[in-house]
């Protein structure tokens, strides 16, 4: 193996090649976006070429292999400015997740083995056959080629005709491309019937048909020769091809796209009303054979404003039909070869026709002061109309308008305006983008071992200052002082700017999801749109790796349950492009990532019985519970509202476990959801997850510390005033809330001989910190609190991890060690061993609460 | 072929009765006849000494059949212009000869307008 003398580089190698891929990535689906796009093609050439020249080097050989091809097919592309078609884009992309997975494969098996160059063989195949298909037209353009429909007829005295028809047949194929003869080649010898039937084919030639003739001549007993160019439809000989074409447009036909067109604005409506004038929306398409739509539009458009009235709007615009017509224009070329290529027929057929169709149709609203049979009288003369739909509108009533016709939500134009954006982004964002890469690759890379072990020392740093802060307190020695102020500083600058290093921008995980999605809306066959928002927020790079399968469990859901099919949508006046928004902003410590959908949301009552149904709270419960905590059950682990199970998400490990996986960053979860409207997941978690701000704390003498973040509020509390017990639940009056109070040394196995049936643990003053978890208030009895204090959270092991509770330990400066409580397993415990979880947040529970008081 | 210079034809033949037939046919109208040869290796050794416009060749013949010689004489020169003279029956073989290069047939017995034909169009070429 070349490769093992290059050994030392694998790593640097493997860090620039993935980012390069995921860069190609990007522009791959840019250009499908915007297939047309020289500086995208040129973009993606480079990378392949990069990853090639850097594979090269380190001896990667199936890698250059696979990139060659992939860097031809983009040569060519750019040597001959076109279009990519979509089939290609999927080829490439196939190709570059081959690129992962040989490289993945490499990078975990430590050689290049014979399976990777089987893998880019045969991925470098169906380039190359794409490559081939792209060449071959090209030099048949240069010179038309028509399929011919040729009659030879035979001497009655013919000898040996099938001889005969042999030579016939040779003659042909010195012309041409034999497509089909009858009787087949193979079959002439033993025909009796080629005198008196003669020999019918079909040839595909250049070749002007007076020499194809000439040369069927030169046969001897050849007495009659009949040419006629065949019409497409003829040409396609095996019927079952044209059928299945026909079902592929009838299907096309069915589900032809809506278009939406943009509400009208108010002081349009006025003037309308005031001017007396019709508004018609107006749908149309020529046929099929039409050609140059867009000039039949653009003139159309001219004609109408001159002579009929005024087009308010229209899908497409007239911007962007004028902007199609300067686009070359593609010649569509059918050619039926043998039954091997039926697939690629259809393929191309369907991509054929779906563009054809798209091209023919227009839509818009027009305003005139005549009827619907100026309209149509007009337009049967104006171009080579096909269809047309005329809907005459009226505004009065706008919600009227909505039901009926496929314009709806008149007062919000501007959410339009965003979808229309967004299906088609300009040109500058994916340059923007690209720029933006170029930017990034100029920084220096740092392997996230070393960056780690930076962090590490940085932590030794802040305890040993923390440290020698603490001799100094009882020295006192103002030089000292002055020094230890001095390092105090640089300490925390180079906190902050070891931590800043580690923090990249959110947008390294959320620009993997376009690609997500866009793969698996195909395989649901949902149409979604994916809005990214806030992808510069930054965060820690540990938490990024963490948050990926979190946030793709999550989108998963969204698609999978959220967001209905199209026909769902259509069905429920929405539009018929399912949207999901991942936000994300910084506040504080925290990262906020919002996941929404504008699908079905979540019905609590559907929740409530799947709950009853797996057992998960009884009946009495379910009746106590608010519908947001019956919806908050699906984190519960063993849910499943999927009716069926899809092959993504839905086997009910899915809530719970991200729940519990958020939690453990130190981050929570909230869930909010309208039927109907659809659901948003809101995340929030530590931008960091090494050093944390906080509250040290003393129960039975141990430390403890709890990250600030997590606090609300500590209470002085006495006892006797404030503290009751209800069953066996301890609740906090305070400010009007009952607050459930957490026994922790219960839940830290630090008294076994605590008697918790008795109030008596609790000393008559005592501090009570509350806490936030899903919402709900808790309280955490202290005995006293030691101080606050910035600590480097250190990992432990998951054996003396007291079942979670833990979320890791530090040291202090003068050398103790404080456990660091993770407050949500804390909270998760006390739910499960206590019945009275009603008893959180419902403010109901007051009145009971006094009433129990009373009695006491 | 040269409009002035009559077509040059080497007829190849085991039997001497279907040489002189043939012979006569083409002789009276016109054509060249430069060269007979009476199996398939005199055929290949006549033919790179003649390099006749056309050749007849018998299909069955001693020492070298029609087929072979067809196509080494077709290895020599792959435009060589063979007419295959076949009996009735054989066409099969015909087919293989046509496959393998020949650019006509003839069927025995001769009959000399069909003959005549096959030579006009194989010399147009």
């Amino acid at each position: 193996m070349p490769s093992s003398n290059n050994e030392e580089y694998w790593d640097l190698f493997f860090d620039e090649v993935n980012s390069h891929l995921e860069s190609l990535t990007q522009q791959m689906q840019a250009l499908e976006l915007n297939p047309s796009s020289l500086n995208i093609i040129r973009e993606i050439f480079r990378l392949v070429h990069t990853i090639k020249g850097m594979a090269a080097t380190i001896g990667f050989n199936s890698v250059v292999k696979l990139c060659h091809k992939m860097e031809e097919l983009f040569d060519f592309y750019r040597q001959n400015h076109q279009p990519v078609s979509s089939q290609i884009i999927n080829c490439q992309i196939q190709a570059t997740d081959g690129l992962f997975k040989i490289l993945e494969y490499i990078s975990s098996n430590g050689e290049d083995s014979s399976v990777c160059l089987i893998l880019a063989e045969s991925l470098c195949q169906s380039l190359q056959k794409e490559l081939s298909n792209l060449q071959k037209p090209q030099d048949l353009e240069s010179k038309p080629e028509k399929t011919i429909q040729i009659k030879v007829k035979f001497a009655q005295d013919c000898q040996m005709p099938g001889v005969r028809a042999f030579l016939a047949t040779q003659a042909l194929e010195k012309t041409g491309l034999l497509l089909q003869s009858n009787p087949p080649k193979d079959q002439f010898l033993d025909n009796g019937n080629l005198v008196k039937d003669g020999l019918t084919a079909v040839l595909c030639s250049d070749k002007p048909l007076s020499q194809i003739k000439e040369g069927l001549f030169r046969i001897c007993d050849v007495i009659e020769v009949e040419l006629k160019e065949a019409l497409p439809e003829i040409e396609s000989q095996a019927e079952e091809i044209s059928e299945k074409i026909q079902e592929v447009r009838e299907i096309y036909e069915k589900e032809c796209p809506v278009y939406i067109i943009e509400k009208l604005t108010a002081s349009q409506k006025e003037e309308l009303l005031k001017a007396e004038l019709k508004i018609f929306y107006v749908d149309l398409s020529l046929i099929e054979e039409a050609k140059s739509p867009e000039d039949q539009f653009c003139n159309l458009f001219n004609n109408i404003h001159d002579y009929l009235g005024q087009i308010l709007q229209s899908e497409p615009s007239l911007d962007s039909l004028k902007n199609r017509q300067n686009l070359p224009k593609q010649n569509i070329h059918i050619k039926t070869t043998n039954n091997k290529c039926i697939n690629e027929i259809l393929d191309q057929e369907i991509i054929e026709f779906n563009a054809r169709k798209q091209r023919s149709r227009l839509q818009f609203i027009l305003a005139i002061k005549g009827d619907h049979k100026n309209i149509l009288d007009f337009l049967s003369d104006a171009c080579e109309l096909h269809k047309v739909e005329l809907k005459e509108m009226e505004f009065i009533d706008e919600n009227k308008i909505s039901s009926s016709d496929n314009l709806k939500g008149i007062n919000e134009p501007e959410n339009h305006k965003v979808q229309a954006e967004n299906n088609s982004p300009p040109l500058e964002d994916i340059i923007n983008i690209t720029k933006q890469n170029d930017i990034k690759t100029s920084f220096v890379r740092v392997s996230l071992n070393s960056l780690d072990a930076l962090m590490n020392s940085v932590g030794e740093l802040v305890i040993n200052h923390n440290r020698l802060k603490l001799i100094l307190d009882e020295t006192p020695n103002n030089q000292l002082r002055s020094i230890i102020q001095y390092l105090n500083q640089v300490t925390t600058k180079i906190q902050q700017l070891v931590m800043g290093v580690r923090m990249v921008p959110i947008s390294q995980v959320f620009n993997r999801f376009p690609r997500f999605i866009r793969d698996i809306s195909r395989e649901l066959k949902k149409d979604i749109n994916l809005v990214l928002e806030g992808e510069e927020t930054e965060i820690d790079r540990l938490m990024l790796d963490e948050l990926n399968d979190i946030l793709i469990h999550l989108i998963r859901n969204s698609m999978d349950h959220g967001l209905e099919t199209t026909d769902e949508r259509l069905k429920k006046g929405k539009s018929k492009q399912g949207q999901i928004k991942m936000q994300a902003h910084s506040q504080g410590n925290h990262v906020f990532i919002t996941i929404s959908d504008d699908g079905k949301g979540i019905d609590a009552e559907v929740v409530k019985r799947k709950a009853l149904a797996k057992g998960l709270i009884s009946e009495d419960e379910a009746n106590l519970l608010s519908n947001k905590e019956i919806i908050n059950l699906i984190f519960s682990s063993g849910f499943s509202t999927a009716e069926t199970v899809s092959n993504l998400s839905g086997r009910g490990v899915g809530m719970d476990v991200v729940k519990s996986k958020i939690n453990s960053l130190g981050g929570q979860i909230t869930l909010h959801s309208v039927v109907g409207e659809g659901t948003s997941l809101k995340l929030s978690i530590p931008s960091t997850i090494s050093i944390i701000q906080a509250l040290i704390i003393n129960i039975q003498d141990g430390l403890y510390t709890i990250p600030l973040s997590e606090i609300r509020e500590i209470i002085s509390v006495e006892k006797k005033k404030q503290i009751y017990r209800i069953g066996n639940c301890d609740l906090l009056t305070f400010a009007g809330q009952s607050i459930p109070l957490i026994n922790l040394r219960k839940y830290l196995c630090i008294d076994e001989s605590l008697n918790i049936n008795d109030l008596d643990y609790i000393p008559d003053h005592c501090l009570v910190i509350t806490i936030n978890s899903e919402d709900k208030v808790y309280g955490l009895i202290v005995e006293s609190l030691v101080g606050q204090q910035e600590v480097v959270i250190k990992p432990i092991s998951q054996k003396a991890n007291l079942k979670g509770l833990i979320n890791g330990v530090t040291v202090f400066g003068d050398g103790r060690v404080a456990m660091i409580l993770s407050i949500d397993q804390i909270v998760r415990f006390y739910l499960n061993n206590e019945d009275l979880r009603h008893f959180g947040d419902s403010d109901n529970n007051i009145d009971e609460l006094s009433h129990s008081r009373e009695i006491n | 072929m040269s409009s002035q210079k009559a077509t040059s034809v080497l007829i190849v033949d085991d039997a001497l009765f279907m040489r002189t037939v043939l012979k006569d046919i083409l002789s009276k109208n016109g054509y060249n006849v430069i060269g007979e040869a009476t199996n398939g290796l005199e055929a290949i050794e006549k033919y790179q000494e003649l390099k006749p416009d056309i050749t007849t060749m018998d299909i069955t013949m001693p020492e070298l059949d029609g087929i072979e010689a067809l196509k080494r004489i077709i290895e020599i020169n792959n435009n060589a212009r063979i007419i295959m003279c076949s009996a009735m029956g054989q066409q099969g073989i015909v087919m293989d000869a046509i496959k393998s290069g020949a650019c006509d047939f003839i069927v025995k017995p001769f009959q000399p307008d069909r003959v005549l034909k096959a030579i006009e169009k194989a010399a147009a070429e």
